[in-house]
């Protein structure tokens, strides 16, 4: 059995506009250990359909279809034992540490208390499961970063205290939302590492959410991408990269400048970008949600939303096309 | 043929608070960028690289050196800025939509630099002129009308590129100009970037901190750490045969959809700038660090206009005996 199930996963928002459904029939597994990405553009609903494991969308939000973890259902299960699942078993960090971190407490004091509190341990066994936490995420002279505050730490340092405290309950499955796009280059490089070694010596599955696609191939096996709230297609990385089956992979692909072998030769002259801008997820037609930018575009793409359907070599793609292009 | 030339200049600034110590953003810089080309400069936060392109405009000061762009010269500590730099000089900075008057329809926006460098243009050619430059970025004559917050951010970022293009500048800097775009669309503002520099003969000063894409717009590159450049050559030069230490560490970092190893890593993280290390800048993450790294910084040698500021590099780009 998978560790995480999520079948048709839908968010919906509303208010006095109107809904604006923001996460439409986004469907995968991720086992015990295992590592999913999930890539798309601002507004794809990548952050909205991870809030969404959690019941974290807030008030406004319904959503539906099913999220199932060791088989039990989550949706729709009341707060306090969301909370302890949320502690526990899955944990998530953000882009932003700062918006996580209370800027007036010590890092000691907003650390230990998640044990604390939440595990009931006395405060001297808190300290040194902290401690060794601190130094598991490679930060150097942990008992000392105990007592600074937010505002002290760099940026790099935030986050491997961010990515600690999610790691104190032990989580089967972390959840990283853009864990490193606020970072410098050399940085998110140490971050990455530091990701990919905590996740084969705890055994935990990863989820990462980025809009960059050079960092999914280091981190994760398996690749999901997203267009406008909906999956577009799914596969191993590799996979997926070397032969794309969605039109809207493929145009992203050739979108980013790449070195590529020799880098002392110059580029070609022109990048191959996509025409037009990615909609807000939930403001695509009935057709294909790509259909309006696609190359590809013909009869039905504009009438029927294509199928989120499985092809050979465990892979999925939601594109009327017979073949890849 | 030299169009901009940046001579030692350095950028200080002052300390908010008596205990505050200044800041020395820019130390030393010195680079040239010639007519209708791209000189890319990269760098991770606070090396000094907008603090530069902010100095050339006049919005940071000038504390040593002194530029030159054409005939019209600027030091250090001169309060004259010459007026015909302020048209010659047009920058686009990385958030599109807050660069852009909220209650001004885009044609509008576009306009209104004319009224300041063309005062001999009546209200009509304005117009004209804002309408074909609006069409030259990719933007028709419907979308003119319509005011910022109907725009995408690639769009913004395109009526931003047409204000700053319409007093026909010589040097246009673009300061993390695709940065905060969707990926799908940063190449489309990158390819317009590169068929304008074509099209009009532009000099460009493409500051990022993401390498792939200065690589692809840049003819010669400068590598920025703390406020100095630590390398600078041609594109195939810097890329091609990195020749110090934290360009190979940048370049080994990029991330890249088809490598399946992580990225090399390279220890801590920059320094503040307002106690940097002394001797070379870099020695307290360097690999290859000796004790001469820290007890005097590296001059910058050329080897074939590729310049360097780093004591071990004839030793470590030796190429491998065998
Ligand atoms: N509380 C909310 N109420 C209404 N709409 C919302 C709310 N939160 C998010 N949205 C909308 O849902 C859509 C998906 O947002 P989401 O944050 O999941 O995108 P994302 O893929 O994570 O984007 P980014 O890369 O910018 O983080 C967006 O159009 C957003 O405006
Ligand atoms: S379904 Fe049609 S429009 Fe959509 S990606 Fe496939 S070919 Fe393009
Ligand atoms: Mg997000």
């Amino acid at each position: 059995m998978a560790l995480l199930d999520v079948r048709d996963l839908s968010v919906t928002f509303s208010d006095h506009h109107g809904r604006r459904r923001v996460v439409d029939g986004l469907s995968y597994s991720l086992d015990a250990g295992g590592s999913l990405a999930i890539v798309g553009e601002s507004g794809s609903g990548k952050t909205q359909s991870a809030l969404a494991l959690m019941g974290l969308c807030g008030p406004t939000a319904d959503v539906g279809g099913s999220v199932r973890l060791d088989g039990r259902e989550l949706l729709g299960l009341p707060w306090p034992a969301l909370q302890q699942i949320r502690g526990q078993r899955i944990a998530m960090v953000f882009q932003d540490p700062m918006t996580s971190l209370n800027p007036y407490r010590r890092i000691g004091g907003q650390m230990t208390e998640m044990l604390t509190l939440r595990k009931g341990l006395s405060a001297d066994a808190a300290r040194t499961e902290c401690l060794e936490m601190l130094e598991a995420v490679q930060i150097g002279d942990p008992s000392n970063r105990f007592t600074q505050f937010p505002h002290e730490l760099s940026g790099g340092i935030r986050q491997r205290v961010m990515i600690a405290i999610a790691l104190l309950g032990r989580p089967d499955l972390l959840v990283a939302d853009e864990p490193t796009t606020a970072l410098d280059v050399t940085v998110q490089a140490q971050i990455l590492r530091l990701l990919a070694d905590l996740r084969r010596a705890m055994g935990m599955a990863t989820l990462l959410i980025t809009h960059d696609l050079g960092l999914v191939a280091g981190l994760c096996d398996e690749v999901l991408v997203m267009y406008a709230g909906r999956p577009a297609e799914q596969g191993p990385v590799d996979d997926v990269f070397a032969r794309s089956l969605h039109p809207y992979t493929r145009g992203l692909l050739h979108s980013v400048p790449r070195l590529g072998r020799d880098p002392g030769r110059a580029p070609p002259a022109r990048l191959q970008a996509i025409t037009g801008s990615p909609p807000a997820a939930g403001d695509a037609g009935p057709g294909c949600a790509f259909a309006p930018r696609c190359a590809y575009r013909f009869g039905p793409c504009d009438e029927k939303q294509p199928e989120f359907a499985a092809v050979a070599g465990s892979r999925r793609v939601a594109c009327h096309l017979e073949s890849p292009p | 043929m030299t169009l901009l030339g940046v001579e030692d200049i350095d950028v200080v600034y002052p300390g908010r608070s008596r205990k505050d110590m200044p800041v020395r953003a820019v130390d030393g810089v010195s680079l040239t960028v010639d007519a209708g080309q791209t000189l890319g400069i990269v760098g991770e936060s606070g090396c000094g690289k907008s603090s530069l392109a902010r100095a050339l405009i006049g919005l940071a000061p000038l504390s040593r050196g002194e530029f030159r762009l054409g005939d019209s010269i600027v030091r250090a500590g001169e309060r004259r800025w010459p007026r015909r730099l302020r048209e010659e000089i047009q920058m686009v900075f990385q958030d599109p939509v807050s660069a852009l008057d909220p209650r001004m329809p885009a044609w509008q926006i576009v306009a209104e630099p004319l009224a300041i460098h063309r005062p001999e243009l009546n209200a009509g050619q304005r117009r004209e002129r804002s309408m074909a430059m609006l069409d030259r970025v990719g933007l028709t004559a419907d979308l003119a009308m319509r005011y910022p917050h109907q725009f995408s951010g690639g769009q913004c970022q395109r009526i931003a590129i047409a204000r700053a293009l319409v007093v026909e500048p010589r040097l246009l800097i673009c300061d993390e100009a695709v940065s905060a775009l969707d990926v799908s669309v940063q190449a489309q503002i990158v390819n317009l970037l590169a068929g304008l520099q074509d099209e009009l003969d532009l000099a460009i000063l493409f500051i990022s901190h993401d390498l792939a894409v200065v690589h692809h717009l840049s003819q010669r590159v400068a590598v920025m750490y703390l406020g100095q450049v630590v390398e600078s050559g041609t594109r195939e030069q810097v890329y091609g045969l990195p020749a110090h230490p934290y360009t190979r560490a940048l370049l080994a970092a990029i991330p890249d959809p088809a490598r399946l190893e992580l990225p090399a890593v390279l220890d801590g993280e920059v320094p503040s700038p307002t106690d940097p290390p002394g001797g070379c800048r870099f020695r307290t993450r360097c690999p290859h660090a000796i004790a001469l790294c820290a007890k005097s910084p590296p001059p910058a040698v050329a080897v074939n206009g590729h310049h360097a500021a780093c004591h071990r590099r004839d030793e470590l780009t030796r190429p491998a005996p065998g």
